[in-house]
């Protein structure tokens, strides 16, 4: 048989991953719910560090790490080079992301911090380890490979700068001050990381659930070209020339992204389904929420001249766009272009074509992944209201919302979960 | 593209045997979804599909080859079932069925084919 299908990962590596990021959406919006006091101050709070990384590690990359191990067999058509190793980076990143958040909330910047973050760069080692060793056995290296090989290799200059951070709090060692690092240890993530990721598996996975062909490969090229140079001038740059072009950098690596948006258009416009299911309607959401951080980077860029008070709630806005809203708008919906897929492959597959079997759209409630759509859709926009007005009520509002889409969520997955269990 | 066996009527009772065979992300059985090419029978009691899938690397490949296999195996049990996947010529929109359209999840979109002539995508 001609299969350009390879094995698929087994339901023990992947799940696991999507129960932790589920549990720390939870947690992230019950740490927000309380957290309105460290949202109208600086971003360097301990609260704000603590929900960044229990959102960044727990939430998002912990369900990306999962997913692309389902994933990564689909896009480059290989299967992933080691299932055991997935599951030592999975203890890696789900330990170090415990202590990590215990550290910040506690501000516990001593061994604690220090634990946390060597067992996170050893969690990104392994998983560039297996990463690289997957993607070395393809036989025809797409844009899409490129994307998602260089963002493994942001992912682990992130770690590595963070490392660094952690102990210089101790030790201090580092040159500059410690924010002028933590923008280049966000940004690298963000934008490496993230980014990178998301536009190298969105740009296989969203044409294939639109049913879209024969998309121009070009819109990809460039903008994988734009943002790694905007991205590399911006880290040469921020270590060693310290010039004030930072904005310049900022757009190219927008202009990048807004290439992809113009992708997915395309993508969108080719479509042979009419009507999105909820979970599409969600990505799509995601995709044009990209438009909000390329717009506010050239207010945080420094360029224009602004009170203190107002650049530094621009920076939690900025923050709160990126993390609060593509790439957690992102990851809501494409869970139910995955997750349900998953589940229904590993419990059904074999019974296929011998007895009658549900569909993978009826192991969930469509109807409740809308109620999720619009509680979050509300949420983000309250709480970006309340975030830019400095307006703890409306800040109140927001986390409230955000906390009922994490119960849905969180109810949803884990009915989903359950049915995988299920003999 | 249908291509039929030599026997018609053997050939017809695969085809709707397979329409029992759904791809689970789209909802709609593969044979109106446009993915069977041929079908053939072989002197030694061999059944031979010939399809595609909706992209290379579907996550379904391996569950839609494999639920051919069963339904036909299960209609008959004393031949040998081959299903081999092709990609020339590459699946498109145009193969689904007019009833295949008719029963596609969200409705189907026709394609225009007078792309090209708008301001965005002589940019695009």
């Amino acid at each position: 048989m001609d299969l350009l299908t390879a094995k698929p990962t087994a339901k023990e590596v992947v799940l696991p991953h999507f129960a932790f990021a589920a549990i720390s959406f939870l947690v992230l919006a019950i740490l927000l719910f309380f957290s309105d006091d460290a949202l109208i101050g600086h971003y360097f709070h301990p609260k704000l560090l603590t929900l960044t990384h229990v959102a960044v590690l727990g939430w998002a990359t912990m369900i990306i790490f999962g997913s692309l191990y389902q994933l990564l067999p689909v896009i480059l058509q290989v299967p992933l080079y080691s299932s055991k190793l997935a599951l030592f980076t999975f203890g890696f990143l789900g330990a170090g992301t415990i202590l990590l958040a215990y550290a910040f909330w506690t501000f516990s910047v001593g061994l604690p911090l220090h634990v946390a973050s060597c067992f996170l760069v050893i969690a990104f080692v392994l998983f560039n380890i297996n990463l690289f060793l997957t993607v070395r056995q393809t036989k025809t290296w797409t844009i899409e490979a490129d994307f998602i090989t260089t963002s493994g290799i942001w992912l682990l200059i992130t770690g590595i700068i963070g490392l660094l951070m952690a102990f210089n709090f101790s030790y201090p060692f580092l040159k500059e001050a410690h924010l002028h690092y933590l923008k280049l240890h966000a940004h690298v993530g963000m934008a490496g990381w993230f980014l990178l990721l998301i536009i190298g598996v969105g740009s296989k996975l969203l044409p294939m659930f639109l049913l879209s062909h024969q998309l121009p490969n070009k819109l990809l090229s460039f903008s994988y070209y734009l943002i790694n140079l905007g991205l590399l001038l911006f880290t040469i740059d921020h270590v060693f020339w310290h010039t004030a072009y930072h904005l310049i950098y900022g757009l190219a690596v927008g202009a990048g992204m807004l290439l992809f948006v113009v992708f997915v258009i395309q993508a969108y416009r080719h479509r042979v389904r009419k009507i999105q299911d909820a979970g599409m309607q969600q990505s799509l959401v995601a995709i044009g929420l990209m438009v909000l951080p390329v717009l506010l980077v050239v207010g945080v860029s420094e360029q224009i001249a602004m009170p203190e008070k107002i650049r530094l709630q621009l920076y939690l806005v900025y923050g709160i766009s990126i993390f609060m809203g593509f790439i957690s708008a992102l990851i809501l919906g494409q869970t139910y272009k995955t997750l349900p897929f998953i589940v229904w492959m590993h419990r059904y597959q074999h019974l296929v074509g011998k007895v009658p079997v549900p569909q993978p759209k009826d192991l969930y409630r469509e109807q409740w992944v809308h109620y999720q759509n619009i509680s979050y859709s509300l949420g983000f926009i309250v709480l970006l209201a309340g975030v830019a007005l400095a307006q703890p009520w409306l800040l109140k509002a927001g986390s409230s919302l955000f906390l009922l889409t994490a119960l849905i969520y969180v109810f949803n997955v884990f009915s989903l979960l359950g049915k995988a269990l299920q003999k | 593209m249908r291509i039929m066996a030599a026997e018609a009527n053997f050939g017809e009772h695969i085809y709707e045997l397979l329409k029992q065979v759904i791809d689970p992300e789209i909802g709609l059985n593969i044979v109106d979804l446009g993915l069977v090419y041929q079908v053939s029978l072989s002197d030694d009691k061999t059944i031979n599909i010939s399809m595609t899938l909706t992209t290379p690397g579907c996550p379904m490949g391996q569950v839609i080859t494999g639920s051919v296999t069963n339904v036909l195996q299960k209609h008959y049990p004393d031949y040998e079932i081959k299903v081999e996947l092709v990609w020339i010529p590459m699946w498109d929109s145009d193969m689904i069925s007019e009833a295949g359209q008719a029963q596609l999840n969200g409705g189907y979109q026709p394609q225009h084919r007078d792309h090209g002539q708008s301001l965005w995508d002589r940019f695009f």
